[in-house]
């Protein structure tokens, strides 16, 4: 009796011998869980993470996402997170602040280190000097949809790879190299880009909602005429007809739409402007084509808003 | 008006967030009324996954109790939850825990207790008074005072509130959340050294979603609600020829004062609603209400107020309801809505009501629950 007790104590000292080890083996091979608030900054951490990291996307690419629904599912993801980066100008806080009260999670908490602003360094547009909600649904931060402009999705690149190192240094070389190849691409492809582009420079468009000023800005062109009358305010059909006689005076040809918006009135706008609507998305996968990420993504935009540009000249 | 809210919420230090919704109201003598809907601290970076808050709470029962009236879908409050809860819904000072298990789906235990004493800890403590009967307007619930409140000796006398709720993705765009609550505690029904009288609520409670995965504004979607609730009562023992002030509730046989003996009351209700957010801004609403319950000894007909006989209680009687409304929202700051009630109380006959109500909001973007 007293042997037996005497080989099972051993048995639970080894395990205790043991265990310190496996635990840190476990540490060692956990990956950094990063939790990406949108499917255009989830595309940059690809690029920089790699398979270093277990990547989670909260909002699709085809859906609004100023109104993401706060499902239960997403609250558990983010309790689960080591790292979660968001756009940091408010696009998504309509969703995320619940979700983020119930995800009890100090590491992500509003002012932790795992809690990553992305448009940190991001040169911000529109910032309101009078915060008025008679103005819409406008941003304190400025203009949050900044991340079509390629200068700028390399900004975030950088604060994203600047975080993951700092989180996690034993990847760290992992992290820095897969940033240099990806700004590397992301200059050649912006000189591409731009040539491509010519034919826009110097000439207006139309947009449904204000998320199109930072790549008009990029490639020369401007949009200063939105089927809504206000951000996030429905068109109506007085707002329209002025729109419509502003596009024929400013021979805007183009209205970029994007994609989860409601395309008809888009449609009949460009009708009656002479104009050709342009389905456009923020996010890879937003739009057939783009699934396999930034890059992509922007090779389909800038394709098709040239392509609108040189088709529809006045 | 219906009522001006204010809400305040924000973080405290890195360690508390606090969340305040005052209710403003004018009466309709010009004065105003001020309430405190909900008023708490929480913890922020509890570890173990817990989470502590503290203070004036909405209790976490079902999924209509804890929400504020400008969140609801429809202008009034389902029958059941305004007949065990009481027109401001349960809601009192004191704590809740909640722990999310570490489940690879979302599963959530949570424990709120409370005072059980007060106007708006109706089925308990707080027990209020019989609604809608004319003739006898100022007659307690179930024909008895609540003059049996024993003080708070243990935990056991406070209001005690746990609920389990989990959630599943059935696809990309559908969600379905369940969950069971229960609710314990003390009632003050019947004459003093009426006995250990106490109230028993328990309820279970679906919610399934679905918006279209290329939504605008969060249209269209189509959700579906329902709880079901089952509430048992103890009345205590209660003799009208101690009420001094003679009259009281007599014996319709003997005409002496009558003499209510212990009993226990089930009533059962539930509700249905069904949104179909069919364009954007615009809501279509329909909910299916209705409450019931068993008949007590008291609704016997052996008793006369005055010289009124009195039979089933309005309060508990049967009812149902029929709710269709729609809902146009021009931002989400503002909104408007039409709601038609055809409402059947067994009692009183069948009712029609219409109302319309509009309501904005000021201030950062409602971040809203799922």
């Amino acid at each position: 009796m007293q042997r037996t007790n005497f080989k099972r104590m051993k048995a639970t000292l080894r395990l205790l011998y043991v265990l310190p080890f496996l635990l840190t083996l476990n540490a060692a091979s956990a990956r950094l869980r990063v939790v990406a608030t949108t499917p255009d900054i989830a595309a940059l951490v690809q690029e920089v993470g790699g398979s270093e990291i277990d990547l989670v996307t909260l909002a699709r690419p085809t859906e609004d996402p100023h109104a993401v629904e706060p499902k239960p599912s997403l609250m558990v993801k983010l309790n689960r997170a080591d790292v979660l980066i968001h756009g940091g100008a408010e696009l998504e806080d309509g969703w995320l602040t619940p979700l983020l009260q119930g995800a009890r999670n100090a590491k992500i908490a509003p002012g932790a280190p795992g809690n990553i602003r992305a448009n940190q360094g991001v040169p911000m547009l529109e910032i309101p000097s009078v915060l008025d909600r008679s103005a819409g649904d406008i941003h304190a931060a400025g203009n949050p949809h900044y991340l079509v402009d390629p200068v700028n999705a390399k900004l975030a690149a950088a604060t994203i790879t600047e975080a993951l190192t700092r989180l996690d240094p034993g990847s760290a070389s992992v992290f820095r190299a897969n940033y240099t190849r990806f700004s590397a691409v992301l200059d050649a492809k912006l000189e591409q880009w731009r040539k491509l582009m010519e034919p826009a420079r110097g000439r207006h468009a139309a947009a449904y909602h204000n998320s199109w000023v930072y790549f008009a800005r990029r490639f020369g062109f401007t949009i200063d005429l939105f089927l809504e009358p206000k951000p996030g305010i429905p068109p109506s059909p007085g707002h329209l007809a002025e729109v419509v006689s502003k596009m024929k005076q400013e021979q805007a040809r183009i209205i970029l739409t994007d994609s989860y918006l409601d395309r008809r009135t888009a449609q009949t706008v460009a009708s009656r402007a002479e104009a050709v609507v342009v389905e456009v998305s923020h996010f890879p996968g937003g739009i057939k084509g783009t699934e396999a990420g930034y890059i992509p993504l922007l090779d389909k935009l800038v394709g098709d808003i040239a392509a609108a540009f040189k088709t529809n000249q006045p | 008006m219906q009522g001006l809210e204010l809400s305040l919420s924000g973080a405290v230090d890195p360690y508390f967030r606090a969340n305040a919704n005052i209710l403003f109201q004018v009466d309709s003598g010009g004065e105003t009324l001020v309430e405190v809907e909900e008023a708490w601290m929480e913890t922020v970076s509890l570890p173990a996954n817990l989470q502590l808050r503290a203070g004036q709470i909405m209790t976490d029962f079902g999924r209509h109790n804890p929400t504020h009236p400008h969140q609801w879908a429809f202008v009034d409050a389902p029958l059941v939850l305004a007949r065990f809860f009481g027109p401001d819904g349960l809601r009192n000072l004191g704590a809740r825990i909640s722990w999310l298990a570490p489940t690879p789906f979302y599963s959530e235990l949570m424990l709120t207790v409370q005072n059980s004493h007060g106007g708006t800890a109706s089925s308990f403590r707080g027990g209020g008074h019989s609604h809608g009967h004319e003739a006898a307007e100022h007659l307690p619930f179930a024909l008895r005072h609540a003059d049996n409140d024993r003080s708070i000796e243990g935990v056991e006398d406070m209001l005690l509130t746990p609920r389990y709720a989990m959630s599943f993705d059935l696809s990309d765009t559908q969600v379905l959340l369940l969950g069971t609550s229960a609710a314990f505690g003390p009632n003050s029904s019947g004459g003093q050294g009426g006995g250990e009288t106490r109230t028993e609520i328990y309820g279970i409670d679906a919610t399934w979603k679905w918006k279209a995965v290329t939504h605008h504004a969060g249209f269209p979607f189509v959700s579906v609600q329902t709880e079901a609730l089952v509430r048992r009562y103890d009345a205590g023992a209660f003799d009208w020829a101690d009420e001094d002030d003679g009259n009281g509730l007599s014996d319709l046989a003997t005409g002496a004062p009558a003499t209510l003996d212990r009993e226990t009351l089930l009533d059962y209700g539930a509700y249905a609603q069904l949104l179909y957010g069919f364009r954007k801004g615009w809501v279509a609403g329909l909910r299916v209400d209705c409450v019931f319950g068993t008949r007590g000894d008291y609704e016997s007909g052996r008793f006369a107020f005055g010289d009124d006989e009195l039979g089933r209680d309005p309060s508990r009687a049967d009812r149902w309801r029929l709710s269709p409304n729609l809902t146009w929202y021009p931002t989400e700051f503002s909104k408007i809505r039409f709601q038609y009630n055809f409402d059947d109380r067994k009692t009183e006959g069948i009712d029609h009501s219409v109302w319309l109500q509009f309501e904005f909001l000021l201030g950062a973007h409602a971040a809203h629950k799922f």
